[in-house]
């Protein structure tokens, strides 16, 4: 067992870190739900860094750590979706970027633009080429691009997951998922603990309150725990662990984004400060994450598929 | 980055197990574990237990080869505490003995404290009480006020310690007494290494939800000690017990027991139909989340020991979750099991239901850890 990175990972990471760097800056939403980068977009797919999943030098784990750094930026990546469940169920890379579509009629992120769509329809995953399709934008508060199919009925002609890759893709969107509200949520935190620090009320920072301290430091927990969780999901493979990730994920959610929301007070609603550009990802992935989990069954599955393991 | 045991840490597990196997009598959970391990049965039997484990060469495994041990990693350690804690803790009090009251004294005892001490405990001869809380110092221990004054060969021991477990029927108190300073300062503090049949000493036993034989007063009048049992130099107390607890780090193996108990209640709920319920099945998976949460955080904690990187605030995350763990147990056995908090029901999950009422008090309240989280991994300003 080893908690650290070791010379490769921590090679790849670095090189994360570099790109991820130049792209910290939160001023990029000013007075915007939120905001994209067309350049980050380009430099990942050059980088290589979202195809690391097949690679025998890097695997699963490496693909879930550059998704975790990457929902620490301000701005909204597509890269969760052809990182992780893409190439793990499919066993092959495919063209970026990917959306996940839990019901064609209904708005999914990150689908304008895309290249591919799993599309969910009654129990099964399809896969589209979407590229010649027609979406059309959706506006919301959410900190992620929406969009919709314009014709969804029109969507007959996809690649049918069998059994087996539908349960791999479901197993590593959760863990993406994870990967995704891991890095949002210690973003989230970093973000507002900051701010409690310079806020001054009642003569003294806000962040010299107890009540606030121990507060923040429950939503630490959480989401150190989110994150080892998902790490080891990403490392161990299976569904319960998925599950188990995701689970203790959905409780972290809302605790963290009420937290972070409460402590940055009235500004923190407003575009012109940028928590939103973490807490409204996180409200989305947290609704994605409780379709994943509905769809990973229960106790009685998850259990019994480790034994038979 | 890697979570794999290695294969050497799975045979020691493995050992363990068939050792516990043979060691523990049938009706185990019912007629022993369920007692509490500060109760008088399981302190008969530790008696016996704890000598067997000692001659299997599992009881000092991880101390210097010095003194008889063979400086195991702290992964064995780990597992060898996740596997006696999950069975009820079948040594009793032994493990504060092997594992910080006999590294202190190696620290911080003379020869002759080396030669008197150390054998017994590697041998499972003698049994220790934790003489630390007072009526006025919890988790604040600095306030303690029992005073250890300098007479003529020693120091005479007066005031008293509370919710001593196993002070019942232990040889020895590692005890904190003040020789000098004020309450809530911890100068003057110095620790003692009281034979617990001086003349003096009365231990009261009090009545509890907790588990039997788990609390007493114990109470000090006129009690000498010779200068013989006073541990390193005086008012060092403090330090030396930051030192001895420093090597604990996260303490005992709680979430191990919590997962076990989990797992116990997972078969009563499958055998009374209630795990297809979608509710009662997302309570189970959350409260398996909490535990596998934990216990990875102990496991970082872990390898930060085995790489020999000081203490962080990591600690008091996994003292937190192991805290969460024992209360989502709790919860969902109180919730769908409620039968369990009576005698009539499952010994394992009877015992579960006590744990998860004092998680979060015993060992220092669970805010002191928030505190220390905020202090040093956060960095928040003081509050003053």
């Amino acid at each position: 067992m080893d908690f650290d990175l070791n010379s490769d990972q921590a090679a790849l990471m670095d090189a994360v870190g570099q790109l991820v760097k130049a792209f910290d800056d939160p001023s990029v939403a000013l007075n915007a739900f939120y905001a994209g980068d067309a350049r980050l977009d380009r430099e990942l797919i050059a980088s290589g860094f979202l195809s690391v999943a097949l690679e025998p030098d890097y695997g699963p784990l490496c693909a879930a750590l550059v998704v975790e750094e990457l929902a620490r930026l301000p701005v909204a990546v597509e890269c969760m979706a052809a990182a992780l469940p893409a190439p793990m169920a499919l066993g092959k890379r495919i063209e970026g970027p990917v959306a996940i579509v839990d019901d064609a009629r209904r708005p999914a992120r990150f689908l304008h633009g895309a290249a591919h769509a799993f599309v969910r329809q009654g129990r099964d995953w399809l896969l589209f080429d979407i590229a010649d399709r027609e979406t059309l934008p959706v506006d919301s508060f959410l900190a992620f691009p929406m969009a919709k199919f314009v014709d969804p009925a029109s969507l007959a002609d996809g690649q049918r997951l069998s059994a087996a890759q539908a349960a791999e893709f479901n197993r590593w969107r959760q863990i993406g998922l994870c990967a995704e509200a891991s890095g949002a949520m210690q973003a989230a935190i970093d973000f507002t603990v900051g701010y409690v620090t310079e806020r001054r009320q009642f003569g003294r920072p806000l962040g010299a309150f107890q009540a606030i301290q121990h507060r923040l430091s429950e939503r630490t927990v959480q989401a150190h725990g989110s994150r080892w969780l998902m790490r080891h999901a990403a490392w161990n493979r299976t569904s319960r662990d998925a599950a188990i990730a995701a689970s203790f994920t959905l409780r972290a959610i809302p605790d963290v984004v009420h937290d972070c929301h409460q402590f940055n007070g009235a500004l923190g609603v407003t575009t012109e400060h940028p928590l939103h550009l973490w807490t409204y990802r996180l409200v989305r992935l947290q609704g994605e994450l409780t379709a994943a989990l509905a769809d990973a069954g229960g106790p009685e599955q998850l259990w019994s598929e480790e034994q038979a393991a | 980055m890697d979570f794999a045991w290695r294969s050497s840490d799975d045979a020691f597990r493995q050992r363990l197990r068939d050792f516990l196997e043979g060691a523990l009598p049938a009706r185990w959970h019912a007629d022993y574990a369920l007692k509490g391990p500060g109760s008088h049965k399981m302190m008969q039997f530790a008696k016996s237990f704890v000598p067997k484990m000692a001659d299997a060469g599992l009881l000092t495994r991880h101390w210097p080869k010095a003194f008889g041990g063979e400086e195991s990693s702290p992964w064995e350690h780990i597992i060898l505490s996740e596997e006696l804690y999950s069975c009820g803790e079948p040594r009793s009090s032994a493990y504060m003995a092997t594992n910080f009251i006999g590294p202190a004294i190696m620290r911080f005892g003379t020869p002759e404290q080396k030669e008197h001490h150390l054998g017994a405990i590697a041998r499972g001869d003698v049994f220790w009480c934790q003489g630390f809380s007072e009526p006025s110092a919890g988790s604040d221990l600095a306030s303690l006020r029992t005073m250890a004054t300098p007479v003529n060969g020693g120091y005479l021991i007066n005031g008293s310690k509370i919710w001593t477990s196993y002070a019942h029927s232990a040889d020895y108190c590692f005890l904190l007494a003040r020789v000098e300073g004020e309450a809530g300062h911890a100068a003057g503090i110095t620790v003692f290494m009281l034979d617990m049949k001086t003349e003096g000493i009365l231990v009261r036993p009090i009545s509890s939800i907790a588990g039997e034989g788990d609390l007493h007063e114990v109470f000090f009048t006129d009690v000498f000690a010779p200068h013989s049992a006073r541990l390193g130099e005086e008012g060092r107390g403090w330090q030396i017990v930051r030192t001895a607890l420093h090597g604990e780090r996260v303490g005992a193996a709680r979430y191990e027991f919590a997962n076990r108990a989990l797992a116990r209640a997972i078969e009563v709920l499958r055998e009374r139909d209630m795990l297809r319920d979608p509710l009662i099945a997302r309570r189970v998976l959350d409260a398996q989340a909490t535990v596998e949460a934990t216990r990875l955080l102990v496991y970082k904690v872990i390898d930060m020991r085995v790489k020999d990187v000081p203490p962080t605030a990591e600690t008091s995350i996994a003292r937190h979750l192991m805290m969460q763990s024992d209360r989502i147990v709790g919860a969902l056995v109180l919730d769908y099991l409620p039968d369990a908090a009576t005698r009539d029901g499952d010994p394992f999950l009877f015992m579960m239901i006590e744990h998860s009422r004092t998680a979060g008090i015993a060992a220092g309240a669970s805010e002191i850890q928030l505190n220390l989280i905020s202090r040093d991994m956060l960095n928040l300003p003081r509050e003053k």
